[in-house]
């Protein structure tokens, strides 16, 4: 059962799922992130955290358009048990190196109940801050 | 399923012993070779490999957490849990409760990722949700 539900949150990776993060995240998700300790609930709160932290893994409006380049952000390790999945990652962002984990449990209904995200070391950590919160600005002005 | 769930077992084990501060009993369960990578800029922050070097890693937190201490399993991951075999990637949700030796408590959650080959940890690559506080944890 969780292998679908998996495979569609790889598919919205991919930008390929049909109806994108409003498909699969549940209306009372909670998201728990490095970057905010107040866990973040609701749907709409966790797609803006989600969508702001996509654009800060594939550079961002903070590089020049020449040198864009895609993300090179992947999952290394997939481990789960019952309908939650440990997912590990690595992605270099502005030529530093970053790993972590995204935790994400799934209802019955494949929809997404919780995602918690780990990652390491520190300075990757306050990067993303403030890529996250310079994004997080821009999108709640749209 | 027998050799997941004997690692699952170990991995039980190996949270009892870190409660019970006996380093040695801690290290049997690993690879001459392990390596440890340890997250936050603490002292002890980054890779660690060999035992030797393992064993200056747990010293080094047994006297940085002298007093109580409490690791707790809230969750264990295994890749392969149909596995015969004693190789496998266990992923441990954790939380844990412990005192520095500045008398000062701290409370925080984490992830081990565990790469375990022939029953013996090869690499530990461990994420705490909350790093600040991992931080001010490991003040010296």
């Amino acid at each position: 059962m969780i292998e679908e539900f998996v495979s569609n949150w790889h598919k919205n990776m991919r930008g390929e799922l049909e109806g994108g993060l409003d498909a699969i995240l549940h209306d009372d998700c909670i998201f728990y992130s490095p970057i905010v300790f107040t866990p973040q609930k609701g749907k709409e709160i966790t797609k803006l955290y989600l969508t702001a932290a996509g654009q800060s893994f594939s550079a961002g409006d903070s590089v020049p358009t020449k040198e864009k380049k895609k993300s090179d952000f992947k999952y290394v390790k997939e481990v789960y048990s019952g309908l939650t999945i440990v997912l590990e990652f690595e992605s270099t962002i502005d030529g530093k190196y970053m790993n972590g984990v995204d935790i994400i449990t799934f209802n019955e209904d494949g929809k997404i109940v919780e995602i918690k995200v780990m990652m390491r070391p520190l300075q990757a950590i306050n990067l993303i801050h403030e890529k996250m919160k310079a994004n997080l600005e821009k999108l709640q002005q749209q | 399923m027998i050799g997941a769930l004997i690692l699952k077992t170990m991995m039980d084990s190996g949270t009892n012993v870190m409660n019970e501060r006996d380093v040695e009993a801690i290290l049997k369960h690993w690879r001459d070779d392990a390596v440890m990578i340890y997250p936050g800029a603490s002292i002890v922050s980054g890779r660690h490999e060999g035992k030797d070097a393992m064993r200056s890693f747990f010293s080094a937190f047994m006297e940085q957490f002298p007093g109580h201490m409490e690791f707790t399993t809230n969750q264990t991951y295994i890749k392969n849990m149909l596995a015969l075999g004693l190789s496998n990637t266990i992923v441990a949700e954790f939380s844990v409760c412990y005192t520095n030796k500045h008398g000062e408590r701290f409370e925080n959650s984490g992830v081990s990722v565990v790469t375990i080959k022939n029953a013996k940890v090869a690499q530990i690559k461990d994420y705490y949700f909350d790093v600040d506080k991992l931080n001010a944890a490991w003040r010296q």
